[in-house]
């Protein structure tokens, strides 16, 4: 279980979040919804260690985590294409794992690169692949490291339906052992995860659109 | 640091490639510049032999030996040699009498050598180094005039003389190696640094924030990176340098190489900083420059002595 206590977070004198608690079951999929600039970003890079409260604790199986334990438990899965363009998914799995200690195996590598439907684009250049490959490349570069928590800022944003699909299946899979979390602005995802939903901000839109489809959530 | 050295040396070596290649051309150019003033520092000097015997060639080859001289010999049936000179072709223009060897054998050189020279400082060296050069061949030829009462012969002259030909009482010395403070070494580092620059549109690859960032999220921090980019290319900037001062002829030493990598390295540790903390190009090469000079004008002025 991810427990925030009290959680302040501010930039300059703009205050994104004033004193917040909230408790994120272990395991399962946990949905982060709500408008643009609300702070969902901020919230994920705090818990992934990323970003620094100003007040507050974040405990995780109710204790506080060090650097390095935040780095060997944490995947973080960024909303930008954090990746090499010049370089192949093979020359980019291989950079990410050399810096890595413990790390998924080959095996497992080929299972999700099956499973995301690009093993045979391995020797392609990053640049040169899809926005939706690239996106899963960016999905699996986040599991190398065996987390138990994965963090995913919008994994789905921008591409087409078929990919999403793919990508959902895999986290519906990684859910089963391991604790996701993400920030989603697409109605079908809020509608296929809704283990655990947590609403950030008043916005009338999202509140109105969970309660038409009955879909319990968290005000935060 | 293997998937550093993989991402900085081994996926990039493009960089390197081209950052040689520009300090082959460059040292190629300053090659060829410094080949060109050489051959104008040499003194056109004519020659044309009308006799065409042993000794007159034999003086022509010392001629040639002469250092700066660079001789061209005319052909016999050129009946206005002096226009050489007069044409500013050349510097002097040596006429070698038909009998040259005859006269010389009986010692009959007064006004056996005609000689067409232009009328300054130029040729009045000339002159010195040619009158010199006869000087030299007629030695033996005077000797043997004056034991011939002792019947020693030409021959035996000529031998003992080559055997015991009196050594010049000036001692040459070329300077070979560089002094610790030498302007050619500082004009190296301002070239070394220059080209440097170029990195910043070379390495365009290896800037890539949101790839950079996830490092963060494995690393505690770049040192690796750094550690591997600012090696790397150190290495490339003084090999470059080192090629240049070989193709330009400048002297190596250890005080030279030390100071390259010293230069270098100061030098990548800005580039590397800007690479990876200033997101903008255009900035980045802007900066890069600033400080390539800030470290030229520095490194000049310790070559110079220092400001005092």
């Amino acid at each position: 279980m991810i427990t925030l206590q009290q959680l302040t977070k501010r930039y300059r004198k703009k205050e994104v979040y004033d004193a917040i608690s909230l408790e994120i079951p272990a395991g399962g999929m946990t949905l982060f919804i709500g408008q643009n600039g609300i702070g969902k970003s901020t919230l994920l890079k705090m818990i992934a260690g990323i970003e620094q409260p100003d007040a507050g604790v974040i405990l995780y199986d109710g204790a506080q985590w060090t650097a390095s334990e935040r780095k060997k438990h944490i995947g973080y899965v960024p909303q930008e294409m954090a990746l090499w363009e010049h370089m192949t998914i093979d020359e980019n799995i291989k950079f990410f794992k050399g810096l890595l200690k413990d790390t998924i195996g080959d095996e497992r590598i080929t299972y999700y690169l099956e499973k995301l439907a690009i093993a045979h684009e391995r020797q392609t250049i990053v640049k040169k692949l899809s926005g939706g490959t690239q996106r899963k490349v960016n999905l699996l570069i986040g599991l190398l490291a065996k987390p138990t928590i994965l963090i995913l800022d919008e994994p789905t944003v921008g591409i087409d339906l078929k990919s999403r699909t793919e990508i959902q299946q895999v986290l519906r899979e990684l859910s089963a052992t391991c604790t996701v979390l993400l920030t989603t602005h697409l109605v079908d995802e809020i509608e296929a995860f809704t283990d655990n939903i947590v609403l950030i901000g008043d916005d009338a839109f999202y509140r109105q659109l969970l309660e038409d489809k009955h879909i319990a959530y968290t005000k935060l | 640091m293997k998937p550093f050295f993989q991402l900085i040396v081994i996926k990039n070596w493009r960089t390197y490639a081209s950052l040689m290649v520009l300090f082959l051309l460059f040292g190629g150019g300053m090659n060829i510049i410094v080949a060109e003033q050489n051959r104008l520092l040499e003194l056109p000097i004519a020659v044309q032999d009308l006799d065409n015997s042993q000794l007159s060639k034999q003086f022509v080859a010392e001629l040639k030996k002469q250092p700066r001289f660079h001789v061209q010999e005319l052909v016999v049936s050129e009946r206005y040699p002096e226009d050489e000179v007069a044409k500013q072709r050349a510097a002097a223009v040596v006429v070698i009498p038909k009998d040259y060897a005859k006269r010389l054998t009986e010692r009959r050189t007064s006004g056996l050598l005609t000689l067409y020279v232009q009328h300054n400082i130029v040729g009045d060296i000339v002159t010195e180094s040619i009158s010199k050069a006869a000087y030299k061949q007629q030695l033996p030829f005077i000797v043997a005039t004056h034991l011939k009462d002792k019947e020693v012969s030409l021959d035996d002259v000529l031998a003992q003389y080559k055997k015991v030909e009196p050594a010049g009482q000036l001692t040459m010395r070329s300077l070979t190696a560089a002094s610790p403070q030498s302007l050619g070494l500082a004009a190296i580092v301002v070239v070394m640094l220059v080209l440097g620059v170029t990195q910043v549109g070379l390495n365009r690859a290896l800037c890539q924030p949101a790839a950079l960032a996830r490092i963060l999220v494995y690393e505690a921090n770049y040192r690796k990176f750094y550690a591997v980019y600012i090696l790397a290319h150190s290495v490339v900037l003084v090999s470059g340098a080192l090629c240049v001062m070989l193709l330009t002829g400048l002297a190596l030493s250890g005080v030279a190489l030390l100071t390259l990598f010293v230069a270098a390295i100061l030098f990548e540790i800005g580039v590397v900083l800007l690479l990876i903390h200033v997101r903008t190009w255009s900035h980045q090469l802007f900066m890069a420059l600033i400080w390539a000079l800030t470290l030229a004008v520095v490194i000049v002025v310790l070559q110079l002595g220092g400001v005092g």
